[in-house]
């Protein structure tokens, strides 16, 4: 493992708050919220359990403790066990196969099936499929779940440029500094 | 004349064209000026590069599209990047800041391959005798660079196809009509050099959504245009326009349905940024992908005037 402060992004002598800050950030930036179903999830759990790791072995350095459990998630489901095991590995294309070998199309197949267009990346695809099968089977939570999911996808991303400081110089405050300015210059002219 | 001519279809064309154009910007108001400079180094670097390597000729086809590419694969690299300050045709009186390294020629090379296939186009559809001029001298350079890159220049010829075939049996799903874009882009990205596994993942990740982002960036600012010469556009068959209704109000109801799609897409270039072990160029890339994509994604859905993300 390299330099847990470099990983942290933090100085050697960073306070105890500024790490704390920093591992929330790391933390928040990672999570596996954020990265459920998506092929992506195991890298960031990596980077996850680095970033852990390292802020355990500073906190250890400097005084001595421990923290952090993650609750894993259980999924029931009948004869699509093993499609949905294929899915969670990324065997799309045998999970494919697989559910297309299935005459009927219940609400779980047609779920799967969005499922493995969400992996696929063909989002567009995944939402229609998703959206059917809630309609099918409308008090099936995860159905719910997953298509909100979807829908919220891109809302992070247009709200972390927001705190990246995106628009920050067309804020309201910035409008009145202008607003001053402009009726500074006129104080001037006169 | 030409043995690998591929028919193309006009919209698989139009969509090359604009890599060519640029849709990959950065928020410049955000951008720190000495990042900004390099930002243009790059740019500049990859003119440069096409300049020594093929004469001067191709080197009118650059984007800033091809500047990302090549900050983002050189950002990746230990070595540091050669620095110069020169002359240039266009600039000739002010010197310029020049970068030059492996994945500023890589990025020159990758325009060239697009700039072939669109003067291919331009040939077939007109015949202009200058056209045709212009693509002898091409083909010499782009069998060069299919010498360097067999793989890569094989991939875009096949997707192209697959483009063709797309349009011409004006496909209804959304995602089916980007596919062979997103995958041109992923191989793009993937194709410099050789990395490791976990790399691969990260760059064909996200060229993949990058190519998405940009195909549907495309279909909705073109939206009218194509209504109105009857030309295939995805979105149309897409959300089944009705033939009496109007070509602003159907953009106007399918706006946010295309926000959703074009942020998620976003959302993941995000995420393979985040994860990408960014050793150079950190700040650039960043303003790029954090806030330059939803600049140009709000500008297109009309959201803002923007004149702040603009190009340079």
């Amino acid at each position: 493992m390299g330099n847990p402060y470099e990983i942290l992004g933090v100085s050697r002598n960073a306070s105890e708050t500024e790490i704390k800050e920093a591992y929330k950030k790391m933390v928040k930036k990672y999570h596996p919220d954020k990265y459920q179903d998506n092929p992506l999830g195991d890298l960031a759990e990596e980077k996850l359990q680095e970033i852990n790791q390292a802020y355990d072995q500073i906190m250890n350095e400097r005084q001595g403790r421990s923290n952090d459990p993650y609750g894993q998630p259980n999924r029931p489901g009948p004869e699509f066990m093993e499609i949905r095991r294929d899915i969670d590995a990324g065997r799309l294309k045998q999970a494919q196969q697989k559910l297309d070998l299935i005459q009927i199309k219940s609400a779980e197949w047609i779920f799967l099936d969005g499922m493995i267009s969400y992996r696929k990346g063909w989002y567009d695809d995944a939402a229609g499929k998703i959206q059917q099968a809630v309609n099918m089977d409308p008090n099936n939570m995860e159905y719910q779940q997953a298509l909100s999911r979807l829908m919220n996808a891109g809302q992070g991303y247009r709200n972390n440029a927001y705190g990246r400081g995106y628009m920050s110089n067309q804020d309201a405050f910035c409008t009145a500094c202008q607003c001053y300015l402009c009726a500074d210059c006129c104080c001037d002219c006169i | 004349m030409f043995m690998d001519c591929i028919i193309y279809g006009k919209r698989a064309i139009f969509v090359w064209g604009l890599i060519l154009l640029g849709y990959v910007t950065c928020e410049k108001p955000e951008m720190k000026v000495r990042d900004f400079e390099i930002y243009n180094g790059y740019y500049c670097g990859i003119c440069k590069s096409i300049g020594h390597r093929y004469g001067q000729i191709p080197r009118m086809t650059l984007s800033y599209d091809a500047a990302f590419l090549a900050v983002l694969l050189a950002g990746l690299e230990d070595e540091k990047d050669k620095v110069k300050r020169e002359h240039c045709i266009i600039h000739h009186i002010k010197k310029k800041t020049i970068v030059s390294n492996g994945a500023v020629d890589y990025a020159g090379d990758v325009m060239l391959i697009l700039a072939w296939h669109k003067a291919m186009d331009d040939m077939r559809d007109e015949g202009k005798f200058s056209a045709k001029a212009s693509l002898l001298l091409m083909k010499k350079i782009y069998n060069k660079i299919k010498g360097r890159y067999p793989g890569l220049c094989q991939k875009i010829q096949e997707q192209l196809k697959e483009l063709a075939v797309i349009e011409k049996e004006k496909c209804s799903n959304l995602d089916m009509a980007a596919e062979s874009f997103a995958i041109i882009m992923e191989e793009i990205f993937n194709g410099y050099v050789e990395k490791n596994e976990r790399e691969q993942i990260l760059l064909k990740r996200l060229g993949y959504h990058m190519g998405k982002w940009i195909y549907l960036m495309d279909a909705y600012d073109d939206l009218e245009k194509d209504i109105e010469n009857g030309s295939y556009n995805p979105l149309v068959y897409r959300y089944s326009k009705g033939e009496e209704e109007k070509a602003k109000d159907f953009a106007e109801r399918i706006k946010e349905q295309c926000e959703r799609n074009l942020l998620i897409y976003c959302s993941e270039m995000e995420k393979t940024i985040d994860l990408l072990d960014i050793k150079k160029n950190k700040g650039i890339i960043e303003n790029i992908v954090y806030m330059g994509l939803l600049r140009r994604t709000e500008k297109a859905l009309g959201k803002e005037e923007a004149e702040n993300g603009e190009s340079v």
